[in-house]
Protein backbone atom coordinates (compact mmCIF):
# COMPACT_ATOMS: atom_id res chain seq x y z
CA UNK A 1 0.00 0.00 0.00
CA UNK A 2 1.53 3.27 -0.83
CA UNK A 3 1.05 5.92 2.30
CA UNK A 4 1.41 8.96 0.02
CA UNK A 5 -1.66 7.93 -1.99
CA UNK A 6 -3.34 6.76 1.00
CA UNK A 7 -3.09 10.24 2.88
CA UNK A 8 -4.80 11.86 -0.26
CA UNK A 9 -7.28 9.11 0.13
CA UNK A 10 -8.06 10.02 3.49
CA UNK A 11 -7.23 13.63 3.11
CA UNK A 12 -9.99 13.66 0.48
CA UNK A 13 -12.42 12.46 2.81
CA UNK A 14 -12.03 14.21 5.57
CA UNK A 15 -11.49 17.81 3.34
CA UNK A 16 -14.97 17.17 2.37
CA UNK A 17 -16.08 17.20 5.81
CA UNK A 18 -14.25 20.09 6.61
CA UNK A 19 -15.80 21.56 3.92
CA UNK A 20 -19.48 20.85 4.57
CA UNK A 21 -18.75 22.27 8.16
CA UNK A 22 -17.28 25.07 7.44
CA UNK A 23 -20.01 26.15 4.75
CA UNK A 24 -22.33 25.94 7.68
CA UNK A 25 -20.09 27.98 9.76
CA UNK A 26 -19.77 30.64 7.07
CA UNK A 27 -23.58 31.27 5.85
CA UNK A 28 -24.65 31.32 9.92
CA UNK A 29 -21.61 34.06 10.72
CA UNK A 30 -22.36 36.07 7.77
CA UNK A 31 -26.16 36.33 8.10
CA UNK A 32 -26.78 35.68 11.49
CA UNK A 33 -23.42 37.24 12.73
CA UNK A 34 -22.90 34.60 15.06
CA UNK A 35 -20.18 32.26 15.71
CA UNK A 36 -21.92 29.09 16.34
CA UNK A 37 -19.61 26.55 18.08
CA UNK A 38 -22.47 23.93 18.50
CA UNK A 39 -22.27 23.61 14.32
CA UNK A 40 -20.24 20.33 14.50
CA UNK A 41 -22.82 18.98 17.13
CA UNK A 42 -25.18 18.34 14.33
CA UNK A 43 -22.81 16.14 13.20
CA UNK A 44 -22.48 14.50 16.13
CA UNK A 45 -26.37 14.30 16.82
CA UNK A 46 -27.06 12.83 13.14
CA UNK A 47 -24.09 10.29 13.78
CA UNK A 48 -25.51 9.09 17.34
CA UNK A 49 -29.35 9.14 16.41
CA UNK A 50 -28.64 7.15 13.20
CA UNK A 51 -26.53 4.68 15.28
CA UNK A 52 -29.54 4.44 17.78
CA UNK A 53 -32.38 3.92 15.32
CA UNK A 54 -30.22 1.75 12.94
CA UNK A 55 -29.54 -0.27 16.09
CA UNK A 56 -33.13 -0.25 17.17
CA UNK A 57 -34.20 -1.88 13.93
CA UNK A 58 -34.91 0.48 11.79
CA UNK A 59 -33.80 0.10 8.05
CA UNK A 60 -30.94 1.65 7.40
CA UNK A 61 -32.60 4.29 4.96
CA UNK A 62 -35.71 5.70 7.78
CA UNK A 63 -32.97 5.84 10.40
CA UNK A 64 -30.80 7.98 8.64
CA UNK A 65 -33.92 10.56 7.08
CA UNK A 66 -35.02 10.62 11.12
CA UNK A 67 -31.56 11.84 11.99
CA UNK A 68 -31.44 13.97 9.37
CA UNK A 69 -34.56 15.39 10.71
CA UNK A 70 -33.24 15.48 14.27
CA UNK A 71 -29.91 17.73 13.18
CA UNK A 72 -32.34 19.73 11.20
CA UNK A 73 -34.48 20.78 13.97
CA UNK A 74 -31.38 21.26 16.51
CA UNK A 75 -29.85 23.86 14.24
CA UNK A 76 -33.21 26.04 13.16
CA UNK A 77 -34.45 25.62 17.10
CA UNK A 78 -30.99 26.86 18.54
CA UNK A 79 -31.36 29.88 16.01
CA UNK A 80 -35.42 30.45 16.84
CA UNK A 81 -35.53 29.59 20.58
CA UNK A 82 -32.11 30.07 22.06
CA UNK A 83 -30.40 33.21 19.93
CA UNK A 84 -32.55 35.39 18.35
CA UNK A 85 -34.24 35.61 21.53
CA UNK A 86 -30.96 36.92 22.84
CA UNK A 87 -29.95 39.00 19.04
CA UNK A 88 -29.52 41.77 21.50
CA UNK A 89 -27.18 40.51 23.76
CA UNK A 90 -23.48 41.47 22.92
CA UNK A 91 -21.99 38.93 20.18
CA UNK A 92 -19.25 36.99 22.85
CA UNK A 93 -21.62 36.41 24.91
CA UNK A 94 -23.63 34.61 22.32
CA UNK A 95 -20.65 32.61 21.70
CA UNK A 96 -20.31 31.47 24.95
CA UNK A 97 -24.17 30.21 24.66
CA UNK A 98 -23.43 28.54 21.72
CA UNK A 99 -20.58 26.85 23.50
CA UNK A 100 -23.11 26.23 26.06
CA UNK A 101 -25.42 24.32 24.12
CA UNK A 102 -22.31 22.00 22.43
CA UNK A 103 -21.82 21.38 26.36
CA UNK A 104 -25.36 20.62 26.37
CA UNK A 105 -25.61 18.60 23.12
CA UNK A 106 -22.81 16.05 24.64
CA UNK A 107 -24.23 15.83 27.88
CA UNK A 108 -27.19 14.22 26.56
CA UNK A 109 -25.62 11.96 24.15
CA UNK A 110 -24.00 10.69 26.97
CA UNK A 111 -26.80 9.96 28.32
CA UNK A 112 -28.42 8.35 25.36
CA UNK A 113 -25.58 6.10 24.20
CA UNK A 114 -22.82 5.91 26.60
CA UNK A 115 -19.21 6.81 26.12
CA UNK A 116 -18.47 4.61 23.78
CA UNK A 117 -17.46 5.24 19.79
CA UNK A 118 -20.68 3.87 17.76
CA UNK A 119 -21.19 3.35 14.41
CA UNK A 120 -23.86 2.50 11.43
CA UNK A 121 -23.70 0.18 8.27
CA UNK A 122 -22.49 2.29 4.64
CA UNK A 123 -24.87 3.39 2.33
CA UNK A 124 -23.22 2.22 -0.84
CA UNK A 125 -21.58 -0.92 -0.13
CA UNK A 126 -18.62 -2.42 -2.50
CA UNK A 127 -15.43 -3.95 -2.65
CA UNK A 128 -13.21 -0.41 -2.16
CA UNK A 129 -11.61 1.08 -5.75
CA UNK A 130 -7.80 0.83 -6.01
CA UNK A 131 -5.46 2.61 -7.82
CA UNK A 132 -1.90 4.02 -7.60
CA UNK A 133 -1.37 1.92 -4.48
CA UNK A 134 -4.12 3.01 -2.58
CA UNK A 135 -7.76 2.04 -1.86
CA UNK A 136 -10.74 3.91 -1.26
CA UNK A 137 -14.29 2.85 -0.10
CA UNK A 138 -17.20 3.35 -2.40
CA UNK A 139 -18.13 5.35 0.73
CA UNK A 140 -16.02 7.95 0.61
CA UNK A 141 -15.96 8.44 -3.26
CA UNK A 142 -19.79 9.17 -2.13
CA UNK A 143 -18.86 11.40 0.42
CA UNK A 144 -15.75 13.25 -1.96
CA UNK A 145 -18.56 13.36 -4.79
CA UNK A 146 -21.37 14.72 -2.64
CA UNK A 147 -19.10 17.04 -0.43
CA UNK A 148 -17.74 19.27 -3.40
CA UNK A 149 -20.76 18.41 -4.93
CA UNK A 150 -23.19 19.97 -3.17
CA UNK A 151 -20.55 22.55 -1.43
CA UNK A 152 -20.14 23.72 -5.17
CA UNK A 153 -24.00 23.44 -5.23
CA UNK A 154 -24.47 26.02 -2.12
CA UNK A 155 -22.18 28.10 -4.11
CA UNK A 156 -24.01 28.29 -7.03
CA UNK A 157 -27.47 28.98 -5.14
CA UNK A 158 -25.92 31.76 -3.44
CA UNK A 159 -24.61 33.58 -6.53
CA UNK A 160 -27.61 32.81 -9.12
CA UNK A 161 -30.78 32.25 -7.41
CA UNK A 162 -32.98 34.90 -6.02
CA UNK A 163 -33.11 33.01 -2.29
CA UNK A 164 -29.38 32.96 -2.26
CA UNK A 165 -28.83 36.71 -3.10
CA UNK A 166 -31.62 37.85 -0.59
CA UNK A 167 -29.22 35.43 2.16
CA UNK A 168 -26.03 37.39 0.92
CA UNK A 169 -28.18 40.76 0.67
CA UNK A 170 -29.05 40.01 4.27
CA UNK A 171 -25.85 38.91 6.06
CA UNK A 172 -24.20 41.89 4.22
CA UNK A 173 -26.50 44.64 5.44
CA UNK A 174 -29.71 43.27 7.30
CA UNK A 175 -31.11 46.80 7.37
CA UNK A 176 -30.94 47.62 3.41
CA UNK A 177 -32.33 44.03 2.48
CA UNK A 178 -35.19 44.37 5.05
CA UNK A 179 -36.10 48.32 3.36
CA UNK A 180 -36.08 46.23 0.23
CA UNK A 181 -38.81 43.76 1.55
CA UNK A 182 -36.43 41.24 1.73
CA UNK A 183 -37.52 39.02 4.85
CA UNK A 184 -34.08 38.96 6.74
CA UNK A 185 -34.90 36.13 9.60
CA UNK A 186 -36.43 33.82 7.10
CA UNK A 187 -32.77 34.49 5.28
CA UNK A 188 -31.00 33.26 8.50
CA UNK A 189 -32.95 30.25 9.39
CA UNK A 190 -32.02 29.21 5.99
CA UNK A 191 -28.69 29.68 6.67
CA UNK A 192 -28.81 27.72 10.12
CA UNK A 193 -30.95 24.90 8.01
CA UNK A 194 -28.44 24.61 5.03
CA UNK A 195 -26.05 24.35 7.82
CA UNK A 196 -27.90 21.90 9.68
CA UNK A 197 -28.35 19.83 6.97
CA UNK A 198 -24.79 19.65 5.64
CA UNK A 199 -23.49 18.90 9.05
CA UNK A 200 -26.02 15.71 9.08
CA UNK A 201 -24.77 14.81 5.44
CA UNK A 202 -21.44 14.87 6.67
CA UNK A 203 -22.30 12.57 9.23
CA UNK A 204 -24.33 10.34 7.55
CA UNK A 205 -21.58 9.50 4.80
CA UNK A 206 -18.04 9.92 7.01
CA UNK A 207 -19.68 8.10 10.66
CA UNK A 208 -20.00 4.54 8.80
CA UNK A 209 -15.80 5.22 7.79
CA UNK A 210 -14.95 6.12 11.60
CA UNK A 211 -17.35 6.11 14.49
CA UNK A 212 -18.88 8.55 16.45
CA UNK A 213 -18.91 9.86 20.43
CA UNK A 214 -20.21 12.15 22.24
CA UNK A 215 -17.18 14.44 21.65
CA UNK A 216 -17.16 14.34 17.83
CA UNK A 217 -19.17 17.74 17.89
CA UNK A 218 -16.33 19.82 19.14
CA UNK A 219 -13.78 18.34 16.93
CA UNK A 220 -15.62 19.03 13.90
CA UNK A 221 -16.49 22.21 14.78
CA UNK A 222 -13.02 22.98 15.41
CA UNK A 223 -12.00 21.89 12.11
CA UNK A 224 -14.71 23.55 9.89
CA UNK A 225 -14.03 26.53 11.62
CA UNK A 226 -10.43 26.33 10.81
CA UNK A 227 -11.36 25.62 7.31
CA UNK A 228 -13.60 28.59 7.10
CA UNK A 229 -11.51 31.53 8.46
CA UNK A 230 -8.56 30.17 6.44
CA UNK A 231 -11.07 31.45 3.21
CA UNK A 232 -11.59 34.39 4.83
CA UNK A 233 -15.08 33.84 5.81
CA UNK A 234 -16.23 32.76 2.03
CA UNK A 235 -19.19 30.45 1.51
CA UNK A 236 -16.67 29.60 -1.96
CA UNK A 237 -13.24 29.33 -0.76
CA UNK A 238 -14.37 27.05 1.97
CA UNK A 239 -14.43 24.50 -0.98
CA UNK A 240 -10.91 25.07 -1.36
CA UNK A 241 -9.79 25.73 2.20
CA UNK A 242 -11.63 22.90 3.45
CA UNK A 243 -10.11 20.44 0.94
CA UNK A 244 -6.65 22.00 1.57
CA UNK A 245 -6.97 21.41 5.18
CA UNK A 246 -8.11 17.54 5.02
CA UNK A 247 -4.90 16.80 2.61
CA UNK A 248 -2.78 18.34 5.49
CA UNK A 249 -4.15 16.85 8.22
CA UNK A 250 -3.85 13.55 6.68
CA UNK A 251 -0.27 13.72 5.63
CA UNK A 252 0.69 14.70 9.32
CA UNK A 253 -0.97 11.78 10.11
CA UNK A 254 0.96 10.10 7.69
CA UNK A 255 4.22 11.40 7.70
CA UNK A 256 4.39 12.27 11.42
CA UNK A 257 2.16 10.29 13.42
CA UNK A 258 -1.76 10.37 14.20
CA UNK A 259 -0.95 11.69 17.63
CA UNK A 260 0.46 14.70 16.06
CA UNK A 261 -2.80 15.56 14.52
CA UNK A 262 -4.30 17.54 16.93
CA UNK A 263 -1.28 19.57 18.33
CA UNK A 264 -0.73 20.45 14.47
CA UNK A 265 -4.12 21.43 13.97
CA UNK A 266 -4.66 23.56 17.03
CA UNK A 267 -1.25 25.36 15.66
CA UNK A 268 -2.48 25.86 12.36
CA UNK A 269 -5.63 27.16 14.17
CA UNK A 270 -3.93 29.74 16.57
CA UNK A 271 -1.94 30.78 13.10
CA UNK A 272 -5.11 31.45 11.66
CA UNK A 273 -6.62 33.59 13.96
CA UNK A 274 -3.77 35.69 14.52
CA UNK A 275 -3.92 36.02 10.37
CA UNK A 276 -7.25 36.33 10.17
CA UNK A 277 -7.83 38.47 13.13
CA UNK A 278 -8.34 41.80 11.15
CA UNK A 279 -10.61 40.38 8.80
CA UNK A 280 -13.05 38.23 11.05
CA UNK A 281 -14.70 40.18 14.08
CA UNK A 282 -16.50 38.36 16.77
CA UNK A 283 -18.17 41.04 18.16
CA UNK A 284 -17.52 44.55 16.53
CA UNK A 285 -20.30 43.90 13.16
CA UNK A 286 -23.53 45.26 13.68
CA UNK A 287 -26.18 42.25 14.03
CA UNK A 288 -29.21 44.71 14.16
CA UNK B 1 -57.98 64.76 3.00
CA UNK B 2 -57.52 61.26 2.17
CA UNK B 3 -54.13 60.65 3.84
CA UNK B 4 -51.83 57.85 2.48
CA UNK B 5 -49.66 57.64 5.41
CA UNK B 6 -50.79 58.56 8.80
CA UNK B 7 -48.63 59.19 11.97
CA UNK B 8 -50.41 59.41 15.25
CA UNK B 9 -48.83 60.69 18.21
CA UNK B 10 -45.74 58.42 18.16
CA UNK B 11 -42.70 58.04 20.34
CA UNK B 12 -40.03 56.37 19.48
CA UNK B 13 -36.35 55.92 19.94
CA UNK B 14 -33.58 53.24 20.86
CA UNK B 15 -34.23 51.11 23.92
CA UNK B 16 -35.38 53.64 26.96
CA UNK B 17 -33.89 56.11 24.85
CA UNK B 18 -36.61 58.37 23.97
CA UNK B 19 -35.56 60.18 20.38
CA UNK B 20 -39.27 61.95 19.00
CA UNK B 21 -42.29 62.22 20.88
CA UNK B 22 -46.21 62.44 20.19
CA UNK B 23 -45.56 62.91 16.37
CA UNK B 24 -48.56 63.57 14.36
CA UNK B 25 -48.37 64.06 10.45
CA UNK B 26 -50.53 63.06 7.26
CA UNK B 27 -49.21 62.98 3.68
CA UNK B 28 -51.75 63.14 1.21
CA UNK B 29 -51.47 60.59 -1.92
CA UNK B 30 -50.22 63.80 -3.92
CA UNK B 31 -48.58 65.19 -1.60
CA UNK B 32 -44.53 66.07 -0.85
CA UNK B 33 -43.73 66.85 3.00
CA UNK B 34 -40.69 68.42 3.49
CA UNK B 35 -38.58 67.65 7.20
CA UNK B 36 -35.96 70.24 8.18
CA UNK B 37 -34.35 69.78 11.56
CA UNK B 38 -30.35 70.00 12.75
CA UNK B 39 -28.49 67.53 13.36
CA UNK B 40 -29.07 65.07 16.26
CA UNK B 41 -33.04 66.63 16.22
CA UNK B 42 -34.31 62.88 15.63
CA UNK B 43 -35.47 63.01 11.98
CA UNK B 44 -33.48 59.73 10.69
CA UNK B 45 -34.88 57.88 13.81
CA UNK B 46 -38.34 58.71 12.98
CA UNK B 47 -38.36 58.21 9.16
CA UNK B 48 -36.58 54.25 10.43
CA UNK B 49 -39.53 54.37 12.86
CA UNK B 50 -42.32 55.13 10.27
CA UNK B 51 -40.55 52.40 7.87
CA UNK B 52 -40.39 50.00 10.50
CA UNK B 53 -36.66 49.47 11.06
CA UNK B 54 -37.69 50.72 15.02
CA UNK B 55 -39.91 50.20 16.98
CA UNK B 56 -42.58 52.67 18.42
CA UNK B 57 -43.01 52.84 21.89
CA UNK B 58 -46.24 54.35 21.82
CA UNK B 59 -49.34 55.97 19.10
CA UNK B 60 -50.16 54.38 14.86
CA UNK B 61 -49.04 54.11 11.73
CA UNK B 62 -51.44 54.38 9.30
CA UNK B 63 -51.00 53.51 6.01
CA UNK B 64 -53.98 53.43 3.66
CA UNK B 65 -55.97 53.66 6.85
CA UNK B 66 -54.51 50.33 7.74
CA UNK B 67 -52.97 50.06 10.56
CA UNK B 68 -48.98 48.56 10.69
CA UNK B 69 -47.88 49.64 13.59
CA UNK B 70 -46.89 46.50 14.86
CA UNK B 71 -46.23 45.48 11.12
CA UNK B 72 -41.91 44.06 10.50
CA UNK B 73 -40.12 46.59 8.26
CA UNK B 74 -39.78 43.97 5.21
CA UNK B 75 -43.73 44.16 4.98
CA UNK B 76 -44.44 47.52 5.55
CA UNK B 77 -41.48 47.91 2.26
CA UNK B 78 -43.86 45.37 0.41
CA UNK B 79 -46.83 47.34 1.20
CA UNK B 80 -45.42 50.39 0.00
CA UNK B 81 -43.83 52.61 2.24
CA UNK B 82 -40.28 53.07 0.75
CA UNK B 83 -37.22 54.43 2.36
CA UNK B 84 -34.23 55.83 0.85
CA UNK B 85 -32.44 55.58 3.97
CA UNK B 86 -29.22 58.14 5.06
CA UNK B 87 -26.15 56.73 3.65
CA UNK B 88 -27.50 55.28 1.27
CA UNK B 89 -27.15 51.62 2.64
CA UNK B 90 -25.99 50.12 -1.31
CA UNK B 91 -25.42 46.30 -0.90
CA UNK B 92 -21.66 46.72 -1.76
CA UNK B 93 -21.20 42.99 -3.20
CA UNK B 94 -24.28 42.62 -5.20
CA UNK B 95 -24.26 43.67 -8.53
CA UNK B 96 -26.40 47.28 -9.49
CA UNK B 97 -28.76 44.93 -10.91
CA UNK B 98 -29.00 42.68 -8.25
CA UNK B 99 -29.39 45.77 -5.88
CA UNK B 100 -32.61 46.31 -7.69
CA UNK B 101 -33.46 42.99 -8.55
CA UNK B 102 -34.03 42.54 -4.50
CA UNK B 103 -37.32 44.51 -4.72
CA UNK B 104 -38.94 41.14 -6.57
CA UNK B 105 -40.17 40.56 -2.99
CA UNK B 106 -43.13 42.65 -3.66
CA UNK B 107 -43.93 40.40 -6.36
CA UNK B 108 -47.39 38.43 -5.24
CA UNK B 109 -47.99 41.08 -2.12
CA UNK B 110 -49.30 43.64 -4.98
CA UNK B 111 -51.90 43.86 -7.51
CA UNK B 112 -51.31 44.81 -11.35
CA UNK B 113 -47.26 44.60 -11.17
CA UNK B 114 -46.44 44.64 -14.70
CA UNK B 115 -43.27 42.28 -15.28
CA UNK B 116 -39.53 43.03 -14.06
CA UNK B 117 -37.77 43.71 -16.79
CA UNK B 118 -40.31 46.25 -17.70
CA UNK B 119 -40.85 48.09 -14.16
CA UNK B 120 -36.52 47.94 -14.37
CA UNK B 121 -36.46 49.48 -17.81
CA UNK B 122 -38.29 51.90 -16.27
CA UNK B 123 -36.23 53.42 -13.71
CA UNK B 124 -32.92 52.84 -15.99
CA UNK B 125 -34.92 55.23 -18.56
CA UNK B 126 -35.07 57.72 -15.70
CA UNK B 127 -31.10 56.96 -14.59
CA UNK B 128 -29.34 55.66 -18.19
CA UNK B 129 -26.39 55.55 -15.91
CA UNK B 130 -27.78 52.95 -13.77
CA UNK B 131 -28.44 51.05 -17.38
CA UNK B 132 -24.74 51.42 -18.21
CA UNK B 133 -23.57 50.09 -14.65
CA UNK B 134 -25.76 47.13 -14.67
CA UNK B 135 -23.31 44.57 -13.62
CA UNK B 136 -20.81 46.57 -11.93
CA UNK B 137 -20.36 45.74 -8.14
CA UNK B 138 -22.73 48.39 -5.97
CA UNK B 139 -19.86 49.17 -4.21
CA UNK B 140 -17.89 50.39 -7.09
CA UNK B 141 -20.32 52.94 -7.86
CA UNK B 142 -19.82 56.94 -7.40
CA UNK B 143 -21.94 58.72 -4.56
CA UNK B 144 -23.64 60.56 -6.95
CA UNK B 145 -24.83 57.01 -8.81
CA UNK B 146 -25.35 55.57 -5.26
CA UNK B 147 -27.57 57.25 -4.41
CA UNK B 148 -29.26 57.06 -8.00
CA UNK B 149 -29.35 53.52 -7.15
CA UNK B 150 -30.86 54.12 -3.84
CA UNK B 151 -33.67 56.23 -5.26
CA UNK B 152 -34.60 53.68 -7.65
CA UNK B 153 -34.18 50.99 -5.64
CA UNK B 154 -37.08 52.10 -3.56
CA UNK B 155 -39.21 53.32 -6.68
CA UNK B 156 -39.41 49.61 -7.30
CA UNK B 157 -40.99 48.98 -4.57
CA UNK B 158 -43.97 50.97 -6.27
CA UNK B 159 -44.44 52.66 -3.11
CA UNK B 160 -47.29 54.29 -1.84
CA UNK B 161 -45.52 56.97 0.18
CA UNK B 162 -41.56 57.56 -0.42
CA UNK B 163 -39.09 58.73 2.05
CA UNK B 164 -35.79 60.43 1.76
CA UNK B 165 -33.61 60.78 4.33
CA UNK B 166 -31.04 63.53 3.48
CA UNK B 167 -30.81 63.02 -0.52
CA UNK B 168 -28.01 65.54 -1.40
CA UNK B 169 -25.77 64.11 1.86
CA UNK B 170 -22.40 64.81 -0.21
CA UNK B 171 -23.24 65.87 -3.60
CA UNK B 172 -21.92 68.06 -5.84
CA UNK B 173 -24.03 71.22 -6.43
CA UNK B 174 -24.85 70.24 -10.14
CA UNK B 175 -25.68 66.25 -9.06
CA UNK B 176 -27.82 67.85 -6.32
CA UNK B 177 -29.72 70.37 -9.01
CA UNK B 178 -30.38 66.93 -11.60
CA UNK B 179 -31.55 65.46 -8.33
CA UNK B 180 -33.84 68.58 -7.42
CA UNK B 181 -35.10 67.89 -10.96
CA UNK B 182 -35.43 64.13 -10.94
CA UNK B 183 -37.26 64.53 -7.62
CA UNK B 184 -39.64 67.22 -9.17
CA UNK B 185 -40.73 64.98 -11.76
CA UNK B 186 -41.67 62.14 -9.62
CA UNK B 187 -44.01 64.43 -7.46
CA UNK B 188 -47.71 64.14 -7.81
CA UNK B 189 -47.07 60.17 -8.40
CA UNK B 190 -46.98 58.79 -4.71
CA UNK B 191 -46.93 60.92 -1.14
CA UNK B 192 -43.26 61.92 -0.58
CA UNK B 193 -41.39 62.40 2.90
CA UNK B 194 -38.23 64.95 2.03
CA UNK B 195 -35.56 65.47 5.09
CA UNK B 196 -33.20 67.94 4.53
CA UNK B 197 -30.98 70.05 6.00
CA UNK B 198 -30.35 72.12 2.68
CA UNK B 199 -33.26 74.47 3.03
CA UNK B 200 -33.31 75.71 -0.49
CA UNK B 201 -33.35 71.84 -1.73
CA UNK B 202 -36.72 71.84 0.12
CA UNK B 203 -38.57 74.91 -0.80
CA UNK B 204 -38.36 73.83 -4.19
CA UNK B 205 -39.43 70.73 -3.74
CA UNK B 206 -42.23 70.54 -0.82
CA UNK B 207 -45.78 71.52 -0.58
CA UNK B 208 -45.34 72.34 3.10
CA UNK B 209 -42.61 71.96 5.52
CA UNK B 210 -42.21 70.94 9.00
CA UNK B 211 -39.12 71.44 11.43
CA UNK B 212 -37.48 68.53 14.09
CA UNK B 213 -36.93 70.49 16.87
CA UNK B 214 -35.82 67.98 19.36
CA UNK B 215 -37.81 65.58 18.64
CA UNK B 216 -40.95 67.17 18.41
CA UNK B 217 -42.88 68.33 14.78
CA UNK B 218 -43.38 71.64 14.75
CA UNK B 219 -44.11 74.44 11.97
CA UNK B 220 -41.61 76.30 10.03
CA UNK B 221 -42.11 79.60 11.60
CA UNK B 222 -41.58 77.42 15.29
CA UNK B 223 -45.24 77.40 15.82
CA UNK B 224 -46.70 74.11 17.31
CA UNK B 225 -47.41 71.55 14.37
CA UNK B 226 -51.28 71.45 14.28
CA UNK B 227 -51.18 68.74 11.64
CA UNK B 228 -53.67 66.69 9.67
N1 LIG C 1 -28.33 53.61 17.26
C1 LIG C 1 -28.55 54.57 18.19
N2 LIG C 1 -28.53 54.28 19.50
C2 LIG C 1 -28.75 55.24 20.42
N3 LIG C 1 -28.98 56.51 20.12
C3 LIG C 1 -29.00 56.88 18.83
C4 LIG C 1 -28.79 55.92 17.79
N4 LIG C 1 -28.86 56.56 16.61
C5 LIG C 1 -29.12 57.86 16.89
N5 LIG C 1 -29.20 58.05 18.22
C6 LIG C 1 -29.49 59.31 18.89
O1 LIG C 1 -30.79 59.73 18.55
C7 LIG C 1 -30.82 61.13 18.37
C8 LIG C 1 -31.43 61.46 17.02
O2 LIG C 1 -30.63 60.90 15.99
P1 LIG C 1 -31.06 60.95 14.47
O3 LIG C 1 -30.08 60.16 13.70
O4 LIG C 1 -32.50 60.58 14.37
O5 LIG C 1 -30.92 62.51 14.15
P2 LIG C 1 -31.06 63.25 12.77
O6 LIG C 1 -32.08 64.32 12.98
O7 LIG C 1 -31.29 62.31 11.66
O8 LIG C 1 -29.64 63.92 12.64
P3 LIG C 1 -28.71 64.18 11.34
O9 LIG C 1 -29.21 65.42 10.72
O10 LIG C 1 -27.35 64.35 11.90
O11 LIG C 1 -28.84 62.99 10.45
C9 LIG C 1 -29.39 61.62 18.50
O12 LIG C 1 -29.25 62.20 19.76
C10 LIG C 1 -28.56 60.38 18.41
O13 LIG C 1 -27.43 60.48 19.24
MG1 LIG D 1 -30.27 61.77 10.07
Amino acid sequence: MNLFTQSVISGLMTGAVYTFLGIGLVLVYRTARILNLAHGETFAITGVAAALLAGAGLPLGAALGLAILISLAFATGLHRFVLRPRAEWPAGTLILITLGAAFVVRGVLILLAGTDPLSFPVMFEGPPVRFAGGAMPLQGIALVVLGFGVSAGVGIFLAATRAGKQLLAAAENPYAAELLGVNVERARITAYAIGGLLGALAGVLLIPLIAVDFQSGLAMTLRGFIAAAISGMSPVGVLFSGLGLGLFEAMVGAYLGALYQDPVMFCVLILVALWQSRNIRFGGSRRA
Amino acid sequence: MTAVLQVEALDGGYGKLTVFRGVSLAVARDQTLGLLGANGAGKTTLLKTIAGALPSTKGRVLLDGRDVTRMPAYLRARAGIGLVPEGRHILATLSVRDNLALTRAIEGHRPDLPPFEHRVAEVYAMFPRLAERASQLGGSLSGGEQQMLAIARALLLKPRVLMLDEPTQGLAPIIVQSLAVTLAGLKGRFAMIVVEQNKAFLEQLADRILQVRSGTLVAADGRPATDN
